[in-house]
């Protein structure tokens, strides 16, 4: 028997199985989709999801696993039943083998996966979110996955592997490797170090498991499709050879500017830069394959390849560009990486997975196939995704510059908004797109595909070895070429495991050893119930804990992360998107009652936050958080305390240590360490405000950032007010000096909710400091000289110890107190509103009601008299 | 050191790949065998699935 009549022997596609991959591929997409619309309303209308619903983080881990595992998984599985008996001459291993392999796939990994993961069971680790338990089942899936599909390689010893074999055999075998790596690995190794493989992983999800499977169905369709062979066998092994070589080198771009030693950095940057030229290489390669075939092929399984190639090309220059540092300091943490990592899942490879099932799918006669709703469901998704991924990188380069900028954080949401409404608006063709797709596979005549495929067919080549003069004889050379494919695999992933992954393991070891304080407290079992909570609903994917090694972090965030702050992190919490600001050094940055209100209703706080709400780890009310928000308040307050403890006595030491260490030097000797702009501190050094403030300014400034605790007209009233202790100060029955309100902008007031305004601009903080001297009512007095002196010798007996001689609010015992006395110095309560202070005390500070001891005459006398020490008048003037 | 090893390495490694495709005649034709023989592997499958006969492939094109 000569090969070519072997191989029409051996052929036999499984069509139940590609029918039942394809199915179940399409429902996962249009779940995970819905998932990710439902996460991208809420950045619009933040209290958009009902509260039965999982949280923002849940839904989000649902959204990625969904899209990798649930749509492209089963994509990949059903083209490779289609693909490898064409490519190999051979069956896949057996049926039972894949009803197995199917029902692991989606009955043990996404079913499970999702329900865990939206029930609070996760790993809060990029592209290996699904918990350990699933891994096990998805690592089977794959071992299943090897056994139906390489077998038949093998079996038939090919001699002379087509590209799209090296990708299928290369693809397999290196995910089988690199998924445990990627999921269990920063389990068990802590921090930084544990980031290195994350890193691998989240390249090698993309790189290794992702793109091989695509570029496999690039090299299969264009050459079926269009009945000519590729342009060059000769380029798209360069570009196999290149690819696996430099994709598993790129995971540490993830990290650039982290802790991760930075040769490990460069070596990435280097590889994602090799990595862009053979990208064009072989897209070079692909698009000459495609001659003749015309810019918009007629062909629908051609069409959507053909655009995923262009989508390759852009996304691989993207992601090269991206790697590049001085880029990257800007895009890092932005929407440009979303767009990006979108236009890679949803552009390139959804494209390639929906153009592999629409070429098997004209390939079942028995099958229902309605062109027009594919042609539908083409326009719909290049229209939608082209918008999504404009649209956010743009949000990307804004949301960059005015972090640059160091402006306030809550403008870059405010200014991300826009792009935001149009990313959801760009769902709907994107949504649409993806139904047309699937009711084009239920509707239609039964083997309409196919007869497109006979009439597109008669007008082919005959016989292309033939025309080519070539037979099917096996070439002497390359004998074994799929056991090297397999080696490819093991031997890429060797390397970049041992570069990228346990050399900065080492080195980074060598420093915590190096830095490190002698002994490092342990989480209490709070805080270490805390960080799971942390890890359950998603905070990391808004929240980074990594103060990168750039200007604009230190000014912003203070000192850089160093390699033992992550000690004790299993798994890192590294994080590698910024949507609220970094929480490395959140431990005593913010009251504890601040942090449940915002918890329970962010907006309550911060007018402009678009947090989502976590009303469910209360009892009703953010006086009322149950166990979990207690944890996790405990946990927040734990971040950057272990580095906080050893400052600056374990910093000078450390110093000393790696005096060579340039990137350790720049944290060592950040000039704060904690530069939170919210962070309370002690009184004095503000700058002074400028005499003129913006009335409009100041007024809109008030609403955005203060009004939801001290309300709307400064009456003490707002929404978060009656969580508060200390309430929020009724501002109208209060006038401020300028220099006061200048300091308690500038340092917010320690040990209650208000929190420090230094990212203000010194033109909002003077504008703002306006707003609040309009707001008061308070008059002047009228002299009173008996009760001065009475209020005098009750202000003696009574007061002084702790807001001092001369009303300052430094008595002796003030620095005993978790809240400064009152500067009456800067600050004067109307006349009524002192009497009701001294009368009630201030609940949440150690000022007690004095009725008990003070007569009503006495009272209002030395209510009189601390009116007294109110010196400055001076007020801000308006433009 | 170790970024050097790779854009050398690499770089040697595809210029072995390009001189030895160049320069060898054979080397070529059994680089470039694979993709003829993909597509006539192809080419039988569709006939077997659409059940169209080879023989009738390229006729109703010439006339």
């Amino acid at each position: 028997m000569n090969q070519a009549t072997e191989y029409k022997a051996g052929i036999h596609v499984d069509t139940l199985l590609i029918r039942a991959h394809s199915y179940a591929a399409l429902i996962a997409l249009l779940i995970s989709v819905t998932f990710g619309i439902i996460l991208s309303l809420q950045f619009i209308f933040p209290d958009f999801a009902p509260q039965w619903l999982p949280g923002w983080g849940r839904l989000r881990y649902s959204h990625t696993q969904g899209i990798m595992f649930g749509w492209l998984g089963n994509a990949f599985l059903a083209f490779m039943y289609h693909a490898v008996p064409v490519l190999s001459g051979r069956t896949v291993t057996s049926r039972t083998l894949g009803l197995w392999l199917f029902g692991v796939w989606n009955l043990a990994v996404m079913i499970p996966g999702w329900i865990l993961v939206l029930s609070g069971f996760s790993q809060p680790l990029e592209w290996a979110e699904f918990p350990m338990l699933v891994d096990v089942f998805v690592i089977v899936g794959l071992l299943l996955a090897a056994c139906q599909f390489l077998p038949p390689f093998i079996r038939r010893g090919v001699t002379d592997l087509y590209v799209s074999s090296w990708y299928l055999i290369g693809g397999l075998v290196f995910t089988l490797l690199s998924y445990p790596m990627g999921n269990f690995a920063p389990e068990f190794v802590p921090g930084a170090a544990g980031a290195a493989f994350s890193g691998l992983w989240i390249h090698d999800a993309v790189g290794l498991f992702v793109t091989p499977m695509a570029l496999a169905i690039l090299y299969f369709v264009i050459p079926a499709a269009t009945g000519r062979p590729i342009f060059s066998h000769f380029l798209s092994m360069l570009g196999f050879w290149g690819l696996f070589f430099l994709y598993p080198l790129n995971g540490t771009h993830h990290y650039i500017f982290s802790v991760i030693p930075m040769e490990a950095q460069l070596t990435a940057i280097l590889a994602s830069f090799l990595l862009g030229v053979v990208v064009i290489i072989v897209v070079t390669n692909l698009l000459l394959s495609q001659r003749g075939a015309g810019i918009i092929p007629k062909d629908i399984g051609l069409r959507f390849v053909s655009m995923a190639v262009v989508f390759y090309l852009v996304v691989s220059v993207q992601g090269s560009l991206q790697a590049n540092m001085s880029l990257n300091q800007t895009v890092h943490f932005t929407d440009w990486v979303i767009g990006h990592s979108h236009l890679a899942m949803l552009g390139f490879a959804t494209f390639a997975g929906i153009g592999g099932i629409l070429h098997a799918w004209q390939r079942m006669p028995e099958v229902r196939y309605n062109a027009k709703a594919f042609e539908w469901a083409y326009w719909l998704l290049v229209f939608g995704i082209s918008i999504m991924v404009i649209d956010l990188t743009l949000a990307g380069v804004v949301q960059g510059q005015l972090w640059q900028e160091s402006t306030p954080w809550i403008e870059s949401l405010q200014a991300s908004r826009p792009y935001w409404i149009v990313r959801s608006l760009s769902a709907i063709p994107v949504a649409a797109g993806f139904i047309a797709l699937l009711y084009g596979m239920i509707s239609g005549k039964r083997g309409a595909g196919a007869d497109a495929v006979v009439a597109s067919r008669l007008a082919q080549e005959t016989n292309p070895l033939a025309a080519h003069g070539e037979t099917l004889e096996s070439s002497r050379g390359l004998k074994m070429s799929y056991v090297i494919a397999c080696a490819a695999g093991f031997v890429f992933f060797v390397l970049s495991v041992s570069l990228l992954g346990l050399l900065p393991k080492q080195v980074l070891e060598q420093q915590t050893l190096a830095m490190a304080p002698g002994a490092l407290l342990p989480y209490t079992p709070a805080q270490a119930r805390g960080r799971d909570v942390y890890a359950r609903e998603g905070c990391s994917y808004c929240h980074s804990q990594q103060i990168r090694y750039t200007d604009t972090d230190v000014a912003r965030f203070g000192a850089p992360t160093l390699a033992w702050e992550g000690r004790l992190e299993f798994p890192h919490m590294l994080g590698t998107r910024r949507i609220g600001p970094d929480l490395s050094r959140a431990g005593g940055t913010r009251s504890a009652d601040w942090q449940y209100a915002h918890l329970y209703d962010p907006r309550a706080v911060v007018p402009a936050s678009i947090m989502p709400s976590y009303a469910q780890l209360f009892e009703g009310s953010a006086t009322r958080p149950r166990r979990d928000a207690q944890d996790l308040v405990a946990y927040l307050d734990s971040l950057g305390r272990a580095r906080e403890l050893a400052y600056p006595e374990g910093d000078a030491a450390a110093r000393l240590a790696v005096p060579d260490n340039r990137w350790a030097q720049m944290s060592l000797t950040a000039p704060m360490l904690n530069a939170h702009p919210a962070r309370t501190q002690a009184r004095g050094n503000a700058p002074a405000l400028e005499e003129i403030g913006d009335i409009a300014l100041g007024q809109s400034l008030w609403r955005e950032n203060c009004a939801g605790c001290h309300g709307e007209q400064a009456n003490g009233d707002g929404v978060a007010a009656q969580w508060f202790e200390p309430q929020p100060k009724n501002l109208t029955v209060r006038e401020y000096s300028r220099s006061m309100l200048a300091d308690i902008l500038w340092n917010g007031v320690h040990g209650s909710a208000m929190p420090a305004w230094r990212d203000l601009s010194s033109a909002q903080r003077s504008a703002l400091a306006n707003a609040v001297q309009n707001f008061s009512t308070v008059t002047q007095e009228a002299p009173n000289p008996a009760g001065l002196a009475l209020g005098a010798s009750v202000y003696l007996d009574h007061c002084v110890e702790c807001h001092g001689d001369n009303g300052a609010g430094n008595g002796f015992a003030a620095a005993q107190l978790p809240i400064a006395p009152t500067d009456f110095r800067g600050v004067r309560a109307s006349l009524a509103e002192r009497v009701r202070v001294l009368e009630n005390g201030v609940q949440g500070t150690s000022m007690a009601p004095w009725t008990d001891r003070l007569s009503s005459n006495e009272i209002d006398a030395v209510a009189i008299y601390i009116g007294e020490f109110f010196t400055s008048t001076d007020r801000g003037t308006a433009p | 050191m170790i970024t050097s090893i790779i854009v050398c390495g690499s770089l040697l490694l595809a210029l072995i790949f390009s001189i030895a495709y160049l320069l060898s005649p054979r080397i070529r034709t059994q680089v470039e065998r694979p993709k003829l023989q993909f597509l006539k592997q192809v080419q039988d499958f569709d006939e077997i699935a659409t059940h169209v006969p080879q023989s009738q492939q390229g006729q109703q094109n010439e006339s």
